[in-house]
């Protein structure tokens, strides 16, 4: 869900700046996947889900230091990564059925739900976008 | 979701290269900065050589810490990390935090990377508690900080960033075929809701 909602929150933003490279002065909207990491998260889990959430971070898991590395690259990464999603480093497409025409109705719908979510927990705040 | 071989790849073989982009003269906002990719991305991006680094945490005393350890592993100047508490599950915490960042000089980098996991089921904001925090809260912060953002563009006439720390497993959440018109109220009942998709 979050992904449809970036999506559309980079579209009102900057719609032109997708696709060029650098150069551009806007706002730099992204998103990424930190890879699988040892971090806090799960550590709520109990019994056998924890079981297996350890061995598989056993075998797999980068550390919380590796993954931030990723992090860091999205924050200072260049116009080209508008809107888009970053993964071990790189752009990565979105699957299709994020961007195509039922995804764009979905993107589209989340956002109208979210800003009316939005709007009862702080009025007024879709004005934010408006001085865009 | 990525092919076994793909995971296999991205997790054990690939190198991550260590970032060297400086960050000199920005204003960075890490949210949930207090442990995991939160803290470590705060030591990268001071060492990067940001002018101001603040941790935005639930608490604030988990926050001093992540402080002080940076501040002794990096022996910086201890104002350049500030530690400021939000809770993006209270409206009224976000809207305090909203502030002062508004009375920054600048803010280059918002870095959304506060979020939750969890198996039981529980409710915030009408929904979901993962969906409330990671969808709803995220944006609650990250929409009321695009002036600031757009303001610093402007003034200095660099490109700010906002991130989203977010995951490889978006495609196997499955989107609902059939829900109600809300949505989140949809999922707020917890016969709707599976751990796995959120």
């Amino acid at each position: 869900m979050l992904l449809y909602l970036i999506i559309k929150l980079a579209s009102i933003i900057d719609p032109t700046s997708n696709n060029k490279s650098g150069g551009s002065n806007s706002i730099v909207i992204n998103s990424l996947d930190p890879c699988f990491c040892k971090t806090g998260l799960g550590g709520e889990l109990t019994g056998g889900l924890r079981v297996a959430l350890k061995l598989f971070a056993f075998l797999f898991a980068r550390t919380a230091e590796e993954g931030s590395r990723l992090v860091v690259a999205a924050a200072s990464a260049g116009g080209e990564t508008h809107g888009k999603y970053m993964r071990a480093g790189a752009v990565q497409e979105y699957a299709p059925f994020i961007t195509n025409a039922a995804g764009v109705e979905k993107s589209d719908y989340l956002w109208e739900q979210l800003s009316e979510k939005l709007e009862q927990l702080q009025p007024g705040i879709m004005a934010n976008l408006k001085t865009v | 979701m990525p092919s076994f071989g793909n995971f296999i790849h991205t997790q054990l073989i690939l190198k991550i290269p260590i970032p060297t982009t400086s960050f000199s003269s920005k204003t960075v906002i890490i949210t949930g900065a207090s442990s995991g990719l939160g803290k470590e991305a705060a030591k990268h991006i001071v060492r990067l050589r940001a002018s101001k680094v603040i941790l935005g945490c639930r608490s604030i005393a988990k926050g001093k810490k992540v402080k002080f350890e940076i501040e002794s592993s990096l022996n910086c100047s201890s104002s350049i990390i500030d530690v400021w508490e939000v809770d993006i599950e209270s409206p009224s915490s976000v809207k305090q935090f909203v502030d002062n960042a508004n009375n920054l000089p600048r803010l280059d980098v918002l870095i959304n990377n506060a979020g939750i996991q969890t198996t039981k089921f529980q409710t915030s904001y009408g929904t979901e508690r993962t969906l409330a925090i990671n969808v709803i809260g995220t944006f609650l912060l990250a929409l009321q900080l695009i002036p600031k953002l757009k303001e610093t563009e402007k003034k200095f006439s660099v490109t700010p960033h906002m991130t989203f720390v977010g995951s490889a497993l978006y495609d196997i959440a499955k989107y609902p075929e059939k829900h109600e018109a809300d949505i989140f109220a949809w999922f707020g009942d917890k016969s709707h809701v599976n751990a796995l998709d959120q």
